[in-house]
Formats: structure tokens, sequence, C-alpha cells
């Protein structure tokens, strides 16, 4: 700390030097002003941005989702029916069932995975080797959503897939499987293949909790005699429950609005099967345009995730006021 | 205190989890789940790249060739293609403008209102900063009508800026979260002491903080250059020709035709990603650390 200090001290002194070396001028009653309202210099114009990019939308969505939308003439205003029509709309509660269990799935899958990763990565003694172990899994993460799922749908395809020719060159199927085409089966490749890019997610956030578990707890509690499992069990798990909650949440938020890996792979199909309700708001939207209707769907799916930001923001605020206690 | 006597009083449960435990330590078992783990998250990539220079003969072989044999000729051909033939150099210009320009305007924006939130205290900030985070959560999907809407009517529909707009608003909320923090985490008294040496607010902001928040900065702006790189739903919806369609839709692209040329899909799925790849491999730390932040801190 000391050293930034002495840092700051200098580039202070250099840039003290500077200013009386050029004092006066409408500059310097310019940079006055600035420096009397930094506050409002720095802040206003990115509030003006965000204010903008938020508030507008937010306004138009809700008018939209009121409103039947004309070309040419003004929006006919509708009260509140596209918001009732919902509750009788069989294709929602669909759309819904299938996001909630893809939700279910997917998390769970890539919490498993994400957790064995975090767990052998951080067993790993050499701190090489674990940079690699982490650059490996996260490539999967850094690539694009639409990317994954074409990669998955090439491998899983019937004809072609590298899936299929495997198992049917071992001779573990005689018939391909349509992974993507079977709508019972296409339910669960997706969910899968959303796994495969949310874990590397969960390896990071819960190996970062793995190691600020400091060493001599373990030390401590092999001369107890706890073996490798009960410290597991009780070392292990309640030190990263907080990292488990917020991957849990984050991941379950994230998986909730997909859209991406879904159109990639079936496009909602074979028979709705995979129509999960990001995939139900853009075929509303836009494929039919019916856009009050979709409107409405979204402000109902807003509302839905706000549950989860309530958690969120709570957790953290709650994790914000522990930490000032600390300090 | 334990002994070594006191093991054999422990009941059957305990050799038990002893016996399993042993099982899960054992290096050779750890070596091989995590190599399976790597497995299963790295093939999919390397069948991309390896599929990405066969023929279409290759890619329909039986057995699969997993070390690619039925190369075309030349190796990079199905790049070319794309490039000469499918517009894919006008899809990588725009994604590139796109997300660099995104970028530089959520950096700036996010540094500003980071430092402002972490620095000064003033009405209701508590919930504007809420808001704030509130904001960065809502699902994009939600928000994909009305922006549709809106730039249709501004005329904006197919144009870079609209992306540029987009990516800002769907970026912007995490970055100014990431920045608040990592200006936290800068002790105040290093301002309090720059301002008693005699520097302006703006130098100390310009000259002293920021110069030691410089991973910070380095770490949104790699974050939101991914993010907005990878984006691929407003993308589709708001973007129709050459001139602002970027690759994730252009990779999309090589699905809509009537048959699908799998080896130009995974070339084009190659060069979606490549970016992202070198980015994690380079970035390694920043990413990791910027993710955790925004995950877990306060």
């Amino acid at each position: 700390m000391l050293s930034i200090r002495n840092r700051a001290r200098a580039v202070t002194e250099r840039i003290v030097a500077g200013a009386q070396a050029s004092e006066g001028g409408p500059r310097k009653r310019a940079s006055r002003i600035v420096n009397r309202h930094f506050m409002l210099v720095v802040l206003t114009p990115p509030m003006l941005v965000l204010g903008t990019l938020v508030t507008l939308p937010v306004a138009y969505l809700l008018w939209t989702s009121v409103h039947i939308p004309q070309q040419f003439t003004p929006d006919q205003f509708v009260g509140l029916t596209h918001y009732a029509s919902i509750f009788s709309d069989p294709n929602f509660w669909e759309s819904l069932s299938h996001s909630l269990r893809y939700v279910a799935g997917s998390v769970s899958i890539a919490f498993v995975l994400g957790l064995t990763a975090a767990l052998s990565i951080n067993q790993l003694k050499s701190e090489l080797w674990r940079g690699v172990a982490t650059v490996l899994i996260l490539l999967a993460w850094a690539v694009p959503l639409v990317v994954t799922g074409l990669i998955w749908r090439f491998m899983l395809h019937s004809n072609y897939g590298i899936i299929n020719g495997i198992l049917v060159y071992m001779g573990a199927i005689i018939e391909p499987i349509g992974f993507t085409t079977t709508p019972a089966i296409a339910f669960v490749s997706i969910v899968i293949v959303d796994a495969w890019a949310r874990a590397p997610f969960a390896a990071i956030i819960l190996l970062a909790g793995l190691q600020t578990i400091p060493a001599d707890l373990y030390e401590a509690a092999t001369i107890d005699g706890a073996n490798r499992l009960q410290q597991f069990l009780h070392i292990t798990l309640p030190n990263i429950k907080g990292q488990a909650a917020i991957a849990l949440l984050i991941m379950s938020m994230f998986a909730f609005r997909t859209f991406s890996i879904v159109y990639a792979i079936t496009g909602g199909g074979p028979a709705d099967a995979t129509r999960v309700l990001a995939v139900y708001i853009y075929d509303v939207g836009i494929s039919q345009s019916r856009l009050g209707y979709a409107s409405a769907l979204s402000v109902v799916m807003i509302l839905m995730t706000l549950v989860f930001v309530a958690a969120y923001v709570l957790r953290v605020q709650q994790e914000a006021v522990e930490t000032e206690v600390a300090a | 205190m334990a002994t070594k006597d006191d093991v054999s009083t422990f009941g059957l449960g305990y050799r038990f989890t002893a016996a399993v435990s042993r099982l899960f330590i054992n290096r050779v078992v750890i070596i091989l789940t995590l190599l399976a783990l790597i497995g299963f998250f790295v093939f999919p990539i390397y069948w991309t790249f390896a599929s990405s220079i066969k023929t279409l003969i290759g890619i329909h072989a039986f057995p699969p060739e997993f070390i690619p044999q039925t190369l075309i000729e030349p190796v990079y051909k199905n790049y070319v293609d794309l490039w000469t033939i499918r517009s894919f150099n006008y899809f990588t210009l725009n994604s590139l403008i796109v997300a660099a320009t995104t970028t530089v305007i959520v950096v700036i924006f996010g540094t500003l209102a980071g430092y402002g939130f972490s620095r000064f205290r003033f009405p209701f900030d508590d919930y504007v900063f809420i808001g704030i985070l509130a904001a960065r959560l809502l699902p994009p999907i939600g928000m994909l009508v009305p922006f549709y809407r809106l730039f249709a009517e501004l005329g904006l529909i197919n144009s870079r800026l609209a992306l540029v707009m987009v990516y800002t608003y769907l970026n912007l909320p995490l970055v100014v979260w990431l920045m608040r923090n990592y200006f936290i985490s800068i002790p105040t008294d290093i301002d309090e002491a720059a301002y008693v040496d005699g520097a302006t607010r703006f130098q100390t902001f310009k000259d002293v903080i920021l110069p030691l928040a410089k991973p910070g900065v380095a770490a949104v702006a790699i974050l939101t250059f991914l993010f907005s790189w990878r984006e691929f739903l407003f993308a589709l919806v708001l973007t129709f020709t050459n001139d602002s369609t970027t690759l994730p839709v252009g990779a999309m692209m090589m699905v809509e035709d009537v048959v699908i040329l799998w080896n130009y899909l995974a070339a084009a799925g190659a060069i979606a990603m490549v970016p992202a790849l070198f980015f994690v491999v380079l970035f390694q730390r920043h990413i990791v650390s910027g993710l955790t932040a925004g995950a877990v801190k306060g």
C-alpha cells in the first residue's frame, strides 16, 4: 500500500508543478467548474445514456402490451386483453413448463459438472496445470451460444452426426437415434447442450470459492481424524455455500432466458417439444408479427424473472452489509 | 484428542466413508475425471475445426474420421469460400466494428459512473444502484419487441448503430457494477492524499486513480467485447443484409439453405469463435476475475 501511496504522491507533485507553470486563462475557469461539480460530471453522461436506453424501451414495451400496433394509424388501445388471453393460451403454459424443466435440468447437470471440475482442478498441485485446465474448460464458455447450438446440432445429426457414428460403429445401436428429431429425446439433448455451455461458469465461481478455504482447516481436521469425505461434507461444502447459491441463482436466470441454443438446434421443434418461453416470444412477436401479444408475454416473463432478481439483490446486499461490518 | 487407537473404535460407517474418500483422493482417479471432463468440454470445439477442413465426403465418412483425412484442397478452401462468396468478409467487419465501438462506449461511461458511485453520495443513490443491478438482470428477450419497434420507427433497422445501442444497453449495467466494486477496493485515502497535495478532482481521477484501476478496466473491456461479439438474438432480428449482419447470424445462415453444407457450417462456427477462444487463452485471469467479481461481490 505504501508504494501505491508514494506513486500517487509523485504523480500529484508532477501535476501541481504543471498546473503552476500554466496558470490563468479560460481553460482554468472551465476546469474549476469541472472540479467543483465533479460528481455531476462523472455521473450525468452515463446515467443519461443508461436511463434513455432502459426507460424508453420499457415504456414502449408497456405501451405496446396494452395496444394492437398499427402500421399507419395510431395504435389501437385494447386494455388488458392481451394479458387476459395469456392465461387461456395453451401454448404459453406449454412453453412455460418447458422453460421450467429446461432450467431445472440444465442447471442441475451444469452444477454437478462444474463442481466436479472445480474440485478436481483444485486438487492439482502445480499452478501451471491448474491454469491450463481452467483455460481448457473455459473455452466452452467462450463459444458464442448460437455456435454451440450449431456444433451440437451437427454432432447430434441422425445421419452424419459423430455421436450416432460412434454408437453405430461400436455396435451399441443399430439404427441411428434421432437426437434432435424425436420430441422427448430432443428435449433431453438441448438440456445437455445447455449444461455444456453453462458448466464452465459454475466451475469458475466454485473454484474461486474453493481457493478461499484456508489449508489449515483441512490440516486440523486431518489431525483430529476426519477422513476426506467428512472433510468434504463439513469443511468444503459449508465454505462454498455462498458461491454455490450465487452460481445456481445466476445460472437459473440465464437458463430461463435461453434462446440461441434452442433456436440453433431445433428452432423449437419437433412438434413444439423444445419451444421454451423465449422462443415462443420470438415466434409470436417476430415470426407472426403479433407485437402486442408478444409484449404482454414479455412483461409476464420479466415479472417472473424479477423473483430471481429480488433473491439476487437481497443476497448481494446482505453480503455488502457483511463486508462493511468486517471492514 | 484423537490418537491412532481411537480409529478402531469408529464404526462401519466411518470405515466405509474412509474407503470411499481414499478412492476420491486417489490421484489417478482425479486426473482421469479431469481428463474426461476436459475431453467433454473441448471435443466439440476440436471437432468444429477438424470438420472445417474436410470435404463433404469426409464429413459423411463412416466410421467418423477423428483425425481429418479427406481434406479439402487446399485445406483452407472452406474458409476462403465463406470469405469470398458467402459475404463473411462483411460479417467479420460488422462484428469487429460493432463489438469494438460498444466496448469503447461502455468502458468510458462505465468507468465514469463506477467512479462516481464509489466516491460520492447523493439522494437515493442506493436505489439508483439497485435499479442498475436489476436492469442488468432483465432478460434481453423481454426487450426484443420494444427495441424492434423503436428502431423500425427511427429507421435504424439493419444498421450497425442499432446493434451498438442495444449492446450498450445490455453491457453498461454490468460494467458500472464491476467498476464501482473495483474503485471501492482502492482506498479513498489515496484520493484524499492527492487532493490535499493540490491535485484537482479531475486530475485525481485521471492521473492517480485510473492508473490503479487498469486491471479492472481491462477485465470489463474484455468481457464487453466478448459479450458483444457473441450476441445473437438482437443481431438476428435487427439485421438483414451485408451492411450490418454479424458473424453469429452469418453462421446460422449456413443452416437455412435447403441442404446444409456442414463443412461450411463448421468453418463459419470456427470463424465466429476464434477471437473468443483467443481471448480466453490470453486473458484468462482477467476473465475469471471479472466473472467472479460480477457474480459474487456486493
